[in-house]
Order: C-alpha cells, then structure tokens, then sequence
C-alpha cells in the first residue's frame, strides 16, 4: 500500500502528469452544465461537440495552416525585435547619451498597449501583415531592451575584473562575460516578449487578420463568432492555450533548467 | 640584472565628492624573480589598490610599474589575479571550462585538446580532477578558491596577484589551502604578491615583506621574512625567530592605525 502511494505522490511531482487530471476535471464540470441546461445550448456547446470540431479541422488540415499563418507572424516579430534589441543594446553600451535616450523611450513606450497603436498601424503600414509585425515589434521590444540592458547594466564587477585579468577586451569581453552572465535577464527578456507578442498577435488579428484567403487563430475566433460556431470558436481557444502552455512551460522551462537552473544563477 | 617586478614612485589619488583623497604616495620597490610577496597594512591603507595597479586594472596618478622592463597599462597575460570573493569563477562554465577558458582566450595552445591536457594538470594540483564537471554553485567556498588558484596558475604568468584569497574561509580550510600554495609556490618558482591582513599568514607564506602605512603614507616595512622555515612549508609559532617578527609587525601595523 505504501509502496502505490509512493509511486502515485512521485508521479504526481511531475507537472506535466497533473495536467490531465485538472483537464479532466474542469471537463467533467463543463459537462456538468452543458447537460443542466443552465445556459442555452447553442452558446455553451458540450465537451464532445468541441472535441469534434478540434478534431475535424486537426484532420483536414485547416487548424495547422491557421496555426503556420500565426506562427509565422510571430517568429518574424520576434527576430526583428531580437535583432533590433541587440542593435540598440551595443549601441547603448559604447554610448551613454543613446543609453539615456533609450531608456527614455522605454519608460514612454512600454506603458502603451500594442493594441491602441492599431489604426496607426493600419494607416502607416496597410492592413495586412506589416500592420500586424509593427504591432507585435512594439509589444516586444520594450520589454526585451528594458531586461537586456538592465542585465548588462547589472553584470557583476567581479566578472568584468576577471574577464580583463584573462585578456578580453572590447568585443571580446561583451560576448564572453557581459552576454553570458546577462542571460537570466535576456530569458526573461524574451519570456515577456513572447507574451506580450503573443497575446498582441492574437488580438491584432481579430481585427484584421484576413488577407486573401488565409488568416490565423484570432481572424479565425472572430469569424466563427459571425457563423455562431461555438464548438469552433472553443476549438481555436484550446490550441490558443495549448500553444502558451508548450512555449511558456515546456520550451521557456526546458531553456532554464539546462541554462541558468544548470549553473545557479537563479533560483 | 635589473629586477624582475619594478615600481617606481607610485602614487594614487583618487577624486571623491570633489576632494582629493592620496592612498599612497611615491610608492618604490622591487622584486626578484620566485620571490613570495606579502603585502600587510590594515584596512584602507590601499593594498588592494596597489595590487590592481601592478595589475593594471587601474592607471596610477603617476609613476610606472615595470615587469621584466616593460611598463604595464593594462590587465593581461602578464600576470594572473586571484580575489577574494568566491563569485570569482564563471557561474556558466564548469570548473574545467574556467580554467580552460582563459587558455583559449589567450591561444596558449593550438588544439583544444591540448588546452584541456593542460588544465587538468593544474586541475589535478589543486585537487579537482574529480569535480571537472561540476558547476561552480555546486562547489564550497574553499574549492572554488581552488579552481581560481589552478585557472591563475594555469595561464602560467610570470606573475600571480592574489588579494586576500582566503579571507572569506574557516580557519581550517585557510590553512590547508595556504599549504597547498606554499607548496605549489615552491614547486613551480612563480613570483606571488599577496595582500593579506593576517600576520599569522604573512609569515606563514611569504618570503618578504610590505607593510603599508595608513592614508598619505608611503612603504612603512620593506624586509625579508627572517622567520626559518622548512623549504615549501608553512612557518608556524613554533618556528625560530616568530615571536620578534611577529611583535615587529603588529606593533608597524597598529602604530599606523
């Protein structure tokens, strides 16, 4: 008996294992009052009308290209904001007057939801994708540049001693102290550039997310709202969540526990 | 023959909220080669910045600090530093990796391989073979002196500094470790400036004093340890001459306080 419990305690440990079980609780509720009649059927479809509709469009494919229009979006916004933040990060370092100008532009901008920048978007860029990576570039990058200087403002002194007293200079010392030991903050940098990009793709493309034939998961929430869709719509919310949960807790994790957890850096 | 570490009127002053502070002045001495240098005064007195600017981490006010001729202006493969905070290691790299680093940096060998060959000699000195692997936050704080000591001995620098590498430890720990220095001190001929505020340990290890005076003063001592000793070994109370040496120095250092 103690024996089961201790294998059930360890496989409980593992979050990953705790997943179904939650999932299939709230399930369950859901069902619950789906079949109460609580609420009109048509709005509050059951667990296996949703199920079908996710099934469905997994099978013919039409969830994988609205999730590859989507994804594609968002990798493009964050490689620019990458290249654009390691841009003005050196930048800063070799100069302290853009450093400030920098860090003037952070405090302004990053309050700003990306969001309410839309209908400029939208007169400056068109409504199509440039609209959309302008958006998510603004959503990103402040918070990246906010983190990534801060950690190169806060490497400690010991390592830049260390790193002159076994010859780096210049360059050479950035990318062999400065961006290594900054890397706690530039995980984080990128963890909430992630998603905030994510969540301003999302909305963004409620607006406007249909050019030409094709659009993403927010286009597509938006249109199954016009055809009353709602296992659909509910469909789309699970890849929705499921993408976040795969990026934030398996990907972002699995990048900490082999960096920074590995050497101690952070808790 | 002129010496092998030369400093010639060195003096410091820093500017601090728009006064002048002196932390030496006309400092002079020099130094042959395997000497074992301990550099006492008591806190504030600027030993620490006289080791970084033989370092060459930062530029005196005026006067030259010369290694086998040739003036220093910045940090190098002229000398190798050790601190005294254990954080003196790369959290990122493994305790092989920190020794090995620096070796690559500096191109000291053309394969990687031979880099590491290397650095498991040094590695194999202190003790650590079997904690290569090891990230440093997983080491306790007198091995990752150890590891710092090996990645300095390692770049083979005709020069070590070390500022108060065991200060932060326990007693026991101290002297194992100031053991094992003497020895690989004795072993290899490198010539090794220490600062310390212990006594105790200054005679234990060194071969020469320099006691430093407080602010605006310059040398107060600059004398060979007269204390015997057993070659490649720690001098102790027991050894002959202690008592004088070490009544001789506290009353330098606290006469200055």
């Amino acid at each position: 008996m103690a024996g089961i419990k201790a294998i059930v305690q360890k496989i409980w440990s593992y979050n990953l294992m705790r997943y179904p079980v939650y999932i299939l609780l709230v399930a369950g509720a859901w069902q619950a009052v789906f079949l109460s009649r609580m609420f009109p059927q048509i709005l509050f479809p059951s667990i296996g009308q949703i199920m079908s509709s996710l099934l469905k469009e997994s099978m013919d494919g039409s969830m994988l290209l609205k999730l590859a229009f989507s994804m594609r979006l968002i990798i493009i916004g964050m490689l620019v904001s990458a290249i654009l933040t390691v841009v003005l990060t050196l930048l800063a370092m070799y100069s302290k007057s853009v450093k400030s100008l920098i860090s003037t532009l952070i405090s302004v901008f990053d309050p700003l939801p990306g969001i309410a920048l839309l209908p400029l978007a939208i007169l400056w860029a068109g409504i199509g994708d440039e609209a959309i990576i302008f958006i998510m570039i603004h959503s990103i990058i402040w918070p990246m540049l906010l983190n990534i200087i801060g950690g190169f403002n806060t490497v400690p002194i010991i390592y830049q001693d260390v790193g002159r007293s076994i010859g780096l200079k210049d360059s050479k010392l950035i990318t062999g102290v400065f961006i290594p030991a900054s890397i706690p903050s530039i995980l984080t940098g990128f963890k909430t550039g992630w998603a905030r990009a994510w969540r301003a793709l999302i909305s963004a493309e409620m607006v406007f997310g249909a050019t030409g034939a094709s659009g993403g998961l927010g286009w597509d929430i938006y249109m199954k709202r016009s055809y009353l869709d709602m296992p659909g719509m509910f469909a789309s919310l699970i890849v929705i969540m499921l993408i976040g949960i795969v990026v934030e807790d398996i990907i972002f994790k699995k990048i900490e526990n082999n960096t920074v957890k590995k050497w101690g850096m952070v808790m | 023959m002129s010496a092998f570490l030369e400093i010639v009127n060195l003096t410091q002053e820093f500017a601090s909220n728009g006064q002048s502070h002196i932390a030496y002045k006309d400092v002079s001495f020099s130094l042959n080669k395997g000497e074992f240098l301990a550099i006492i005064g008591p806190s504030g007195c600027g030993k620490t910045t006289l080791l970084r600017t033989i370092g060459g981490f930062i530029k005196p006010t005026s006067g030259v600090v010369k290694i086998d001729g040739k003036e220093i202006s910045e940090p190098g493969k002229h000398c190798a530093m050790v601190f005294q905070t254990f954080d003196q290691l790369f959290p990122w790299k493994t305790v092989l990796g920190n020794v090995v680093y620096p070796l690559l940096v500096n191109k000291k060998f053309s394969s990687k391989k031979e880099a590491v060959e290397h650095a498991m000699k040094y590695l194999e000195m202190v003790g650590l073979v079997n904690f290569k692997e090891y990230y440093p936050h997983n080491l306790s704080g007198g091995m990752k002196q150890r590891v710092a000591i090996a990645r300095a001995l390692a770049m083979e620098p005709s020069l070590i500094l070390m500022d108060e590498p065991f200060a932060s430890l326990d007693a026991d720990t101290r002297t194992m470790l100031q053991g094992e220095l003497k020895r690989i001190w004795y072993d290899s001929g490198i010539t090794v400036l220490f600062v310390t505020h212990s006594i105790i340990e200054a005679i234990a290890l060194s071969t020469k004093f320099l006691a430093m005076g407080d602010y605006t003063n310059s040398i107060k001592l600059f004398e060979d340890n007269k204390v015997k000793g057993e070659p490649g070994k720690l001098r102790t109370p027991e050894s002959p001459g202690y008592p004088e040496t070490w009544g001789m120095l506290s009353r330098i250092i606290r006469h200055t306080k």
